[in-house]
């Protein structure tokens, strides 16, 4: 019986490497999300100073979130003759070498500090969290009708030097600054 | 220390540094399929994309202020379970007994019984909890496997939203939309102990907003293994067939009909039965108990908003179990239920409910068995609600509630409860609770007469139910943690501790005469009362782990402490659910690998510790599937169950002895499934 036992469980634990199986159908949202993000690229236009500085194109993740793992899927990809990179974030300092920067939504109480350690930059700032739009953020997530959906601060993203493509725009949900 | 203990241990062992070397090299795997064809995909088209609700529910079932597990379908296919009451062995924390080929002692937390009286058990909202005997008919718990969606079970109290009986957990068997099981399906299979089985299942549109699907299946089950002598005498089978319609009346709000039929027979050996009033007076025999059933169903749902929806539901349900010559039972059920959930305000929401049942019973009586009232109408109506308090955003909420119902039985009730829920972010959950539940009285409890045995002079030994047998009731403090350090690995801890009053107890009473039936002879009466309280504690643990996207394990752990003492005045015997009923501890650890060229191996081990009350030994079951899909639409499989020995035990004689115990017996069948 003992021999049974080993040889079972040796036989389960033995590690083939196989593709997993395609199943399309349940998607989790931040898998859709992450997918948005590497899609939003084709929509921006970064400021050409940007442009030019590095042959590299960095997507940053700032706090404690799996986007930054999803993300890693499309590391590698060729932007514009440029070299997708993920990098994670953890210092405020860091935070202008990216061009996109994804924030995670445990970061709440630090997005004043965060945004106002993006002042003067051209980074496009993404993120899911109540206000994000309206506190400067530029690209905010949401779930309506089961569905992944977009706000956008297009003002925010002028200040920064952004150009959004009138296409994005128009199947987003457009957030307005407000007057101060 | 057995051999058995042992034995686990180097499996346990062997497992964690296999696990450990095979998973060294693995670190992360970078393609993620899903995400590379979704790349591909344009920003109209990830517009359309459905969020899968199984992250909405991951999302809940994380973030849930109490011990709830649940079982999916991928589980049940996987495990090569064959019935619902097998399949949750899968739930850490289960005390799952297999009594004889057709009956099990399933419940949670202690105090397992053959009916086990604190666990309620629902399909898609209907209750399948009988009130006769307070239990659960497990060989009537049945569906298409392949029609599950999913198994949620809640281990501890849930008296607050489900109402009486939800003392010890709730399961809820959900089924799936009809919208997902279009096309054709049918599976078939056999083995030694399942000699024959198939389901056949159609799903069609009816137009955009309809759906519907029909079902039908059949098995035949072998009788399990000689113990103490017996000859089993315990195979069974059953027929079963239903529909379900779903019909998306708007975007807001769906109706769904279903109903199902079944027949059946379960045999067994019955014991003991007193025929005769005139010693010696019993007899044993072989019956075939035949039953025979349906529902129907219908729910309303309309969703608001992401905080606001409702729900009303009615049901009918029929179940009659004809045991002659022992009794035969009967039982209409008319259920209506209405649910609303509402913000009141930012940081209130709440939810709220009413509902009525109403169950008429009539039985056949027999020497052995007989009822004061041979039929009547039962009914109970209940209230609840619940308000969940938002006190910092996403982070500590506070949710109090309390349902209120009046029974026929003990009149009026009330279960309130109080849960704390921490999510300081996405990676932890802390939660807390003290709640009260209550297990009402049983019809049998109520109003039986049980004659047990007869002795010479004559006399006849009688269990006796009681207008006065008041609810039993249970007070619960539990706290749980959940961890989640990345999308691969999850853990889930629970600590509880119970308090038990007014449990059964079986009072001994003055004898008296009785001149009929003749002989004359004389009753040693025992009455059903309150007198006997008790603690319970323990903690379930478990984890799940996806080193990589084909493979998946999970490892789960219980330990369990029973005591139970009569009240000072008590003079019973025994009480129906009694300490050594459960074992102290319980193991187990699954996997699941997909293999190359579509092989499927899935393996799972658990390790039930010994049943003091029944000398019933511990036992390590090990089961093992091979599968292998070699087109999208066919499935072939072997499975081999209880591989370990070729029969072992698993429960023990309950007093009085009403069937002729059996073993549990190794079992191994091939199984084909095909889509079309």
């Amino acid at each position: 019986m003992k021999k049974i036992f080993i040889f079972l469980i040796i036989l389960t634990s033995i590690s083939f490497k196989v593709f997993p199986k395609e199943s399309f159908g349940d998607i989790r949202e931040d898998k859709i999300q992450a997918a948005f993000i590497y899609k939003f690229i084709q929509f921006i236009e970064w400021p050409s100073n940007i442009e030019s500085s590095s042959n590299k194109f960095i997507i940053g993740t700032f706090g404690r979130t799996n986007m930054q793992e999803l993300l890693q899927t499309f590391a590698g990809e060729k932007i514009n003759e440029r070299i997708l990179e993920i990098r994670p974030i953890d210092n405020l300092n860091d935070i202008k070498q990216c061009h996109i920067l994804y924030i995670s939504p445990l970061e709440t109480n630090n997005l004043d500090k965060i945004l106002e350690s993006l002042k003067d930059s051209s980074v496009l700032t993404i993120s899911r969290m109540k206000d994000f739009a309206n506190k400067g953020g530029m690209i905010n997530f949401f779930i309506n009708e089961e569905r992944v959906r977009f706000e956008i601060n297009p003002d925010s993203a002028q200040k920064a030097g952004l150009k959004i493509s009138s296409k994005l725009l128009k199947v987003s949900k457009v957030i307005r600054s407000p007057k101060t | 220390m057995s051999s058995n203990d042992k034995n686990f241990r180097r499996v346990f062992l062997f497992w964690f540094v296999l696990i450990l070397i095979t998973s060294v090299p693995v670190a992360y795997g970078k393609n993620d399929l899903e995400l590379e064809i979704l790349k591909d995909l344009s920003i109209d088209e990830l517009l359309d994309i459905k969020v899968t609700s199984v992250a909405k529910k991951e999302q809940r079932l994380f973030k849930a202020a109490s011990a709830i597990y649940v079982i999916t379908k991928e589980d049940i296919r996987r495990s090569g379970h064959t019935t619902i009451a097998e399949a949750l062995r899968m739930v850490p924390g289960m005390q799952v007994a297999h009594i004889d080929a057709n009956s099990w002692a399933i419940t949670s937390r202690g105090l397992n019984s053959r009916f086990a009286s604190k666990l309620l058990v629902m399909i898609d909202g209907r209750s399948v909890y009988s009130q006769v005997f307070s239990g659960v008919y497990w060989d009537e718990v049945d569906v298409a496997m392949e029609d599950i969606e999913r198994i949620e079970v809640i281990r501890g109290p849930g008296g607050t939203i489900w109402g009486a009986n939800a003392v010890n957990g709730v399961i809820n068997i959900i089924t799936k939309n009809s919208k997902d099981t279009q096309g054709g399906l049918i599976s078939a299979g056999a083995g030694d102990q399942e000699q024959g089985f198939g389901t056949f299942r159609y799903g069609q549109k009816i137009d955009d907003k309809k759906s519907i699907r029909v079902y039908g299946k059949y098995y035949e089950r072998d009788e399990f293994g000689e113990r103490l002598g017996n000859t089993p005498a315990d195979g069974w089978e059953a027929f079963r067939g239903g529909f379900r319609m779903d019909w998306e009346v708007s975007d807001k709000s769906s109706l769904t009909f279903q109903g199902d039929y079944y027949n059946g027979e379960s045999r067994e050996k019955a014991d003991n039965n007193v025929v005769s009033f005139a010693f010696p007076g019993t007899a044993s025999f072989d019956r075939e108990v035949q039953i025979d059933g349906g529902n129907f169903l219908a729910r309303w749902k309309k969703i608001n908003s992401d905080t606001s929806d409702m729900e009303l539901q009615f049901y009918y349900n029929r179940q009659k179990r004809d045991g002659s010559p022992v009794t035969e039972i009967l039982l209409d059920t008319y259920d209506i239920d209405f649910q609303h959930r509402f913000s009141l305000s930012q940081n209130h929401e709440i939810t709220w409910g009413l509902g009525q049942r109403f169950i008429k019973d009539s039985f056949a009586s027999s020497l052995s068995l007989q009822f004061a009232t041979e039929s009547r109408w039962n009914h109970r109506f209940g209230t609840f609600i619940q308000d969940e308090i938002t006190i910092i955003p996403d982070n500590l909420r506070l949710i109090l509630g309390s349902k209120f119902s009046e029974n026929n039985y003990t009149g009026f009730e009330y279960q309130p409860s109080a849960r704390i829920l921490w999510t300081p972010n996405e990676l932890h959950t802390i939660w807390g609770a003290v709640s009260r539940a209550v297990r009402t009285p049983s019809r049998a409890e109520d109003s039986i007469r049980a004659n047990g045995s007869v002795v010479p002079g004559p006399a006849v030994v009688s269990f006796l139910g009681s207008h006065d047998f008041d609810s039993e009731d249970l007070l619960a403090f539990e706290v749980g943690y959940r961890f989640r350090p990345s999308n691969k690995l999850f853990f889930d801890l629970a600590l509880f501790y119970n308090f038990y009053e007014n449990l059964n107890s079986r009072e001994p009473a003055t004898p008296f005469i009785e001149t009929s039936p003749t002989p004359i002879h004389t009753v040693i009466p025992f009455f059903v009362e309150n007198e006997s309280s008790g603690e319970t504690y323990g903690l379930e643990f478990d984890v799940k782990w996806k080193p990589q996207n084909w493979w998946q394990l999970s490892a789960g752990f219980n330990w369990l402490e029973v005591s139970l003492n009569l009240d000072p005045g008590s003079q019973a015997i025994s009480t129906l659910a009694a300490e050594g009923n459960d074992p102290d501890f319980q193991a187990n650890l699954r996997s699941q690998l997909d293999l190359p060229n579509n092989f499927e191996f899935d393996t799972a081990f658990y390790y039930v510790d010994n049943l003091e009350r029944f000398k019933t030994p511990s036992y390590i079951r090990a089961d093992v599937r091979l599968g292998w899909r070699p087109s999208e639409n066919l499935i072939l499989s072997l499975a081999v169950q209880n591989l370990q020995d070729s029969q072992h035990p698993e429960y023990g004689e309950e007093t009085p002895r009403l069937r002729s115990l059996t073993e549990v017996q190794r079992s191994v069948y091939g199984k084909i499934t095909w889509k079309f």
